[in-house]
């Protein structure tokens, strides 16, 4: 009796092993697959950016960019050579025009992931780039097209990385890095490098943004002084080169008067002069619909319980904004005031 | 004239189902949420509809019919919207609907008190369709602040018909619907205004519209199309391409939808990024233009100044939190208490309908087994379930309609949305926390006024944490029983309440923490926006929501009773009255429970009835007394007296096992009801399956715990 038993296990794990679609033999080579076309994915990225920088791209550097061994790497150039996505030049590798085209698709979708994820959702930066590091394999085209019509076509990622067109366009590698700046010159950040991730993480914390105004103030040996948005912060010069910087695109005007909405006290109007440029994606056209257009009357109405989130009255309806969203909707207090508007240490208290 | 809510006494209207075999016309109503769009819909077709107070609440679509002037005409409800720029599923729905079923004629529904806003709906839908009537509602309240509308100027400034009206009194109703009846048979012209864009998108939209003439031929506003393809709207895009928009031409006119779109795609990049801002902005111009010339201000707006009063009061630090808790308070007692005599009868009436009917069978010669199945198992299962659940959701649900009605409820989310926040979630959590109390899946299905998509599957996934009216027999059961009996009488029933009390507060912490858990870990990155909208007080339509709400709850509870609680019920008879040997099924899968059970400071029969009574949570108490004791049926405590000697003395029961049963009945997997409505509101199995193993889970483990202290003492 035991003997069959044993038979109809043994059978049993034949099934499951064997199985079709289900089996861990065929779930196993899918997995395989799907590793092979990732790697491929990331050494056709490596091979791009090498390109745009300039850079030879070799076997030891994709080596290092895939994150697989020696031998491996040259299994796999070979296989894209195979494919036709390659072309072996001594020790250069270069890109064939299909497999530019298809590194493309892939920058692509990782940039408009980001893009997605840096609108829609509260992700902190520093997430976003790993997150769309696994996200741009399991695009499709389709999907990447509508994703692009779903976010307005953005021109750039959140790190300012222009975003490939449908066809297959890029353009061109935006500013200059931050240690060519000259002293006392004017500049707003164009482009944060987001390889590797503790230098990106040391730039994002000292508030270099994208759009973020500055200036070099000092040049020391291993540290640029620099003034961030009217901030001073030191950077290493090392984090400096991953900082890109161009002409300031909108003269920073003294704006009279503005202040953002939160710091607005109850029962003080103010016209709407503009939403700010960072607020994006869902939220940004659920302010619009609600009238918060410029010129647009609002007052601070109600606060709850524990404070937060205000109440402010707009176009006759009781809407209750978030701080963050509050923060970003800049405004002009109309005269005769009942007092000054809420200061940034006071409005932390209340 | 309140019996004119549900009835007008219009000579001509005649009301059909809403499944309607030919009609001659289609009507759209859209309009922005709070509108009172809902009760205008059932003024008109006589359906009943759950109305409330509350932005975005209205269901995804619905159909209605009404017939005039020997003319049939189809009414379809489309969502509450703020705009038709597609930027949500609401959105998408109501622009398609406009677009491509091409409506007779087009309803939007505005409120007298928030004209501005409003018209920046009425303006995109003038866009899409000419065919237009704009209906000004709720002119009474704006009459009662002092606002007077001038139908006529408004009508002038726009180019299309308005019509005041007062939908829950009935008054305006006919002349809207003889304008609508005009417009949809061709007798009345309109001649919509259109808001001018900024110069830049113009000169684009120039070049653009005589190839989207071409292109779309079926579409009535070529401008708007070409539009809609430069903000990237994937849909017109589809449309064009496959010929949709051309529907009477051979060839769909693709070739002129590629040169379309191609043109569109080259001169997309010249507008600059922030060209929606432009048109959202050209569009509230033209809407403050057409409002001021329109709505005049009378009188002190004394009654505005009520509202802010009142919401000074109700959202204070003193006095905010004592009232939402007291009025809380007031609502479940007021359930309890209410329910109590109901119940009472229902199980009356119903268990002697199951004498009766057993003893029918019986004298008819009819087998024991099928006696016994059909009438002491289906029957009872059903009977219980209905019994139980059916007056106190009456009285809950229409309570929690009427405060919804009459504008607070949106003040509670507002004074608690700060501590949602912590936990990664939205202050209207607390509302749809609130509905679970009485139903798990309503709870689940109220979420959908949580725009935000990652903080409504927050709601939706932790709604189970607050025990609803099936579970509370339960929780009461055990703290009388147990709790109150250790101590002196005279403070018994306090006592008892307390601990129920406590029970409810420890499923609002773990609401909360798991709300918190779930945003740092499975729904991180889920695209998020927060919006709240804090309508003005109304007055709420009493009799009408009494009403409704009841037809609602009862239709809901007997369709879960005969679906799901009666073949469990019937499962039930069979696990008790099938033997193998000399113990019944119920009683040897109790004994392969057992071990668990016990690890888990329960017990097997314990776990048994609640595997059985996934369907419906009512029916875990009368199992475990059958299996107890060894009947063939649910079973009834004679007593609470009765019911501790079974437990205590017969079975074992401690004071550890009723507070891991209590833990138990607050944590475990939401009801089949609720894991179906999950379903139907997520369309996700993933998320399916993680909202109903995960409360489990969390049971799981946390009895295991507690046990194993209790164990250790």
């Amino acid at each position: 009796m035991s003997g069959l038993w044993g038979i109809a296990v043994l059978v049993l794990l034949a099934a499951a092993w064997l199985l079709p679609r289900h089996g861990v033999a065929a779930r196993l080579a899918r997995w395989r697959d799907v590793r092979h076309r990732i790697r491929v994915e990331d050494a056709l990225k490596h091979l791009l950016a090498a390109k745009q920088r300039n850079v030879a791209a070799t076997a030891a550097s994709v080596s290092g960019a895939v994150g697989i061994g020696a031998s491996a790497t040259t299994s796999l150039v070979e296989e894209m050579e195979r494919e036709g996505l390659v072309q072996i030049r001594a020790s250069a590798l270069e890109l064939t025009p299909d497999g530019r085209e298809y590194a493309l698709q892939v920058v692509r979708a990782h940039r408009l992931w980001e893009r997605y994820l840096d609108d829609e959702t509260d992700l902190p930066l520093t997430e976003i780039h790993l997150a769309a590091d696994r996200a741009e394999h399991r695009l499709t085209v389709d999907q990447a097209d509508r994703l692009d019509a779903r976010l307005g076509h953005p021109h750039t990622d959140p790190h300012g990385d222009p975003i490939p067109t449908p066809e297959g366009r890029i353009a061109p590698f935006p500013g200059i890095p931050l240690t060519d700046l000259p002293e006392g010159e004017d500049a707003e950040v164009t482009h944060l490098e987001d390889e590797p991730p503790g230098v990106f993480q040391t730039i994002v914390h000292l508030g270099l943004t994208q759009g973020a105004h500055v200036q070099v103030v000092e040049r020391r040996p291993g540290l640029i002084r620099l003034e961030v948005d009217g901030r001073e912060v030191s950077l290493p010069a090392v984090a400096a080169a991953n900082v890109h910087v161009g002409p300031v695109r909108r003269p920073a005007e003294a704006e009279l008067g503005v202040i953002p909405l939160d710091r607005l006290r109850r029962g003080q109007d103010a016209r709407v002069v503009r939403i700010d440029e960072r607020i994006r994606g869902l939220t940004r056209r659920r302010l619009l619909d609600l009238g918060i257009t410029p010129g647009t009357l609002i007052r601070p109405e109600l606060e709850p319980l524990f404070g937060r989130p205000r109440a402010f009255r707009i176009r006759q309806t009781l809407v209750a904004l978030r701080d963050e969203q509050a923060a970003g909707i800049q405004v002009r207090p109309l005269s005769a005031d009942p007092g000054p508007a809420i200061e940034a240490d006071e409005r932390e208290a209340s | 004239m309140s019996a004119c809510e549900t009835c007008p006494a219009y000579e001509q209207l005649t009301r059909m189902g809403i499944s309607m075999g030919r009609y001659d016309r289609v009507v759209a109503l859209a309009g922005n949420p709070n509108t009172g769009k809902s009760t205008l819909f059932n003024a008109l077709t006589g359906l009943k509809q759950h109305t409330g107070n509350w932005p975005g609440k209205t269901v995804a679509r619905a159909e209605g019919g009404f017939e005039f002037r020997d003319v049939r005409f189809k009414l379809v409800d489309l969502p509450g919207t703020y705009s038709l720029m597609a930027a949500s599923q609401d959105e998408e729905v109501a622009r398609d609907f406009l677009l491509f079923a091409r409506p007779d004629c087009t309803v939007v529904v505005t409120d007298a008190t928030a004209l501005e806003r409003n018209l920046n709906l009425v303006l995109q839908v003038m866009e899409v369709t000419s065919r237009v009537v704009v209906c000004v509602n709720l002119i009474d309240e704006a009459e009662r602040k002092g606002l007077r509308v001038d139908a006529g100027a408004l009508s002038a400034e726009l180019g299309v018909p308005v019509v005041l009206t007062s939908a829950r009194s009935g008054r305006g109703l006919r002349e809207l619907v003889e304008t609508v009846c005009d417009v949809a048979e061709g007798k009345r012209t309109t001649t919509p205004v259109h808001a001018e864009p900024p110069p830049q998108i113009a000169r684009v939209l120039d070049e653009l519209a005589p190839l989207a003439a071409l292109a779309a031929p079926d579409a009535e506003n070529a401008r708007w199309i070409a539009y809609r393809l430069l903000d990237g709207d994937h849909r017109v895009r589809q449309a064009l391409a496959v010929g949709e928009l051309a529907a009477g031409e051979e060839d769909g006119r693709e070739s002129e939808a590629r040169e379309l779109i191609a043109r569109a795609d080259a001169l997309r990049p010249t507008l600059g990024a922030d060209f929606r801002d432009a048109t959202v902005e050209a569009l509230y111009r033209r809407a403050e233009d057409a409002a001021s010339g329109a709505v005049r201000q009378r009188g002190s707006g004394r009654l505005r100044d009520l509202d802010q009063r009142i919401d000074r009061i109700v959202t204070s630090p003193v006095l905010g939190l004592p009232i939402m808790l007291g009025l809380l308070a007031l609502v479940f007692w007021i359930t309890v208490i209410g329910a109590n005599v109901p119940s009472q009868m229902l199980a009356k009436v119903l268990f002697a309908a199951e004498a009766w009917g057993a003893g029918v069978f019986a004298s008819l010669g009819s087998p024991e087994w099928l006696t016994g199945f059909l009438w002491h198992g289906v029957f009872r299962g059903l009977s219980w379930v209905v019994s139980v659940m059916l007056p106190p959701m009456a009285i809950f649900f229409p309570m929690f309609t009427l405060l919804e009605d009459l504008g607070y409820l949106p003040r509670v989310a507002f004074n608690l949305d700060w501590l949602f926040r912590k936990a990664g979630a939205h202050g209207k959590q607390s509302l749809t926390m609130a509905m679970g109390f009485g139903c798990n899946a309503a709870g689940i299905i109220s979420t959908r006024i949580i725009d935000s998509p990652r903080e409504r599957l927050i709601a939706i996934l932790t709604n189970n944490f607050v025990p609803c009216n099936g579970r509370f027999p339960t929780l009461i059961m055990l703290a009388t029983v147990f709790v109150a009996a250790s101590v002196p009488a005279a403070v018994a029933s306090f006592v008892a309440a307390g601990t129920v009390v406590g029970v409810v507060l420890l499923g609002i912490f773990f609401t909360l923490i798991v709300s918190w858990a779930l945003s740092k870990t499975v729904l991180k990155g889920q695209p998020t926006a927060f919006t709240l909208e804090l309508p003005p007080y109304r007055r709420p339509g009493v009799l009408r929501i009494l009403y409704t709400s009841l037809i609602d709850r009862t239709a809901f509870v007997l369709w879960r009773a005969v679906v799901i609680a009666a073949p469990a019920g019937g499962l039930i008879w069979i696990l008790g009255n099938v033997y193998a040997g000399d113990s019944s099924l119920a009683q040897i899968a109790a004994g392969w429970m057992d071990p668990f059970g016990k690890a888990l400071g329960l017990d097997g029969v314990i776990l048994l009835a609640y595997v059985i009574a996934i369907p419906a949570n009512e029916i875990v108490v009368p199992t475990m007394l059958m299996v107890y004791a060894g009947l063939g049926m649910m079973t009834e405590p004679a007593s609470y007296e009765a019911l501790r000697t079974t437990l205590v003395v017969d079975h074992g029961w401690t004071i550890g096992t009723a507070v891991c049963l209590m833990l138990f009945s607050l944590l475990h997997n939401p009801c089949g009801t609720t894991i179906w409505t999950m379903w139907k509101e997520t369309r996700s199995r993933k998320w399916t399956t993680i909202g109903a193993l995960m409360p489990l889970g969390i049971a799981f483990g946390v009895t295991f715990i507690v046990a194993s202290t209790f164990r250790a003492l």
